[in-house]
């Protein structure tokens, strides 16, 4: 979620489509707020209001430093996690 | 006519989200629901469809609204929890303890389990210096090397003290001599016995003690 939110700040709603939308990181969308609510109290995403053209106000999420900053910590642990994996797996038959 | 199919639609899902919700604190439960409501506004206003199919996949996609509020209970630690009272489960145990006096008075059978048996003992925090040193100085070694160490001294000193008195000569140096024949080794056995019981019952009366005083500690600490 921090990593959609990295190049631009989006809407609410595109923001929960993209991610249910990558293969099976969501079984339910809703479930995604009470997450986006997590990060905004950790402090890791903002939120800002903007009037849109059609319907309500819309609540647009941006990364804020702190966010960026545990972004790019995961980053690099999930990539030393991973190639960890890699290396204790045998290789693929491919 | 399809609009208020709709309407009802999305109202029962609010509905029953809301109601699902209670658990959830105040401020967090008017958040969630008005994300949750912005979310099928935005929806049905994006030009994805308002008609009926499109918003029951719409309500689909956002799921059940039991899961919804269990994630907003899962990241919420201050929230009372969905699960009453505190659990039962959390008095701490004393295994630590029962693993110590096992270990310093049956334990002491085998090679090094005394030792363990000493080492669990100081590692608990449940028993005062006193009672440990009491656990450790009560049979040093356990009653598994008071047991051997008795048994090899016994029979020692039986083969090495020959027995002095009228009725010696061919019996001489057995334990079955009585004892007003042998003076000086007469004593051994009875004394043996003595000692015999010692180790074995005060390692375990001391062993009862110190469980009774952890039990009646962790009473105390539990909740």
């Amino acid at each position: 979620m921090l990593s959609l939110l990295s190049d631009t700040s989006l809407y609410a709603f595109d923001l929960v489509r993209r991610l249910s939308e990558a293969d099976g990181m969501v079984i339910s969308e809703g479930t995604i707020y009470p997450l986006l609510s997590r990060l905004r109290r950790e402090g890791w995403v903002s939120t800002t209001w903007a009037e849109s053209v059609e319907g309500p106000p819309r609540r647009y999420y941006a990364l804020t430093p702190a966010g960026e900053r545990a972004l790019a910590a995961f980053t690099a642990d999930w990539r030393r996690f991973r190639d960890a994996v890699d290396a204790l797996l045998p290789e693929e038959a491919t | 006519m399809t609009n208020s199919t709709v309407d009802r639609l999305v109202n029962h899902y609010l509905t029953r989200l809301d109601d699902a919700a209670q658990a959830v604190p105040p401020d967090r439960r008017i958040e969630l629901l008005s994300e949750i409501r912005e979310h099928i506004a935005a929806s049905m206003s994006g030009g994805r469809g308002a008609d009926e199919l499109a918003v029951r996949t719409m309500l689909d996609r956002l799921g059940d609204p039991a899961d919804i509020v269990a994630a907003a209970l899962e990241d919420n630690p201050l929230a009372p929890p969905s699960n009453p009272g505190p659990s039962l489960g959390r008095r701490p145990g004393i295994g630590l303890e029962v693993g110590a006096v096992v270990m310093l008075t049956v334990g002491s059978l085998i090679p090094h389990g005394w030792f363990v048996g000493v080492i669990l003992l100081w590692s608990s925090g449940l028993w005062r210096r006193s009672e440990k040193l009491l656990g450790t100085l009560i049979v040093p070694g356990g009653p598994g090397l008071a047991l051997f160490g008795g048994a090899a001294a016994t029979s020692w000193l039986g083969a090495a003290q020959p027995c002095v008195g009228p009725v010696t000569s061919t019996i001489s140096g057995q334990i079955v001599t009585p004892a007003q024949a042998c003076t000086g080794s007469g004593l051994a056995p009875a004394l043996g016995v003595a000692l015999l019981l010692f180790v074995l019952i005060a390692p375990i009366v001391v062993a009862i003690v110190l469980l009774n005083r952890a039990r009646g500690r962790t009473a105390l600490v539990g909740p």
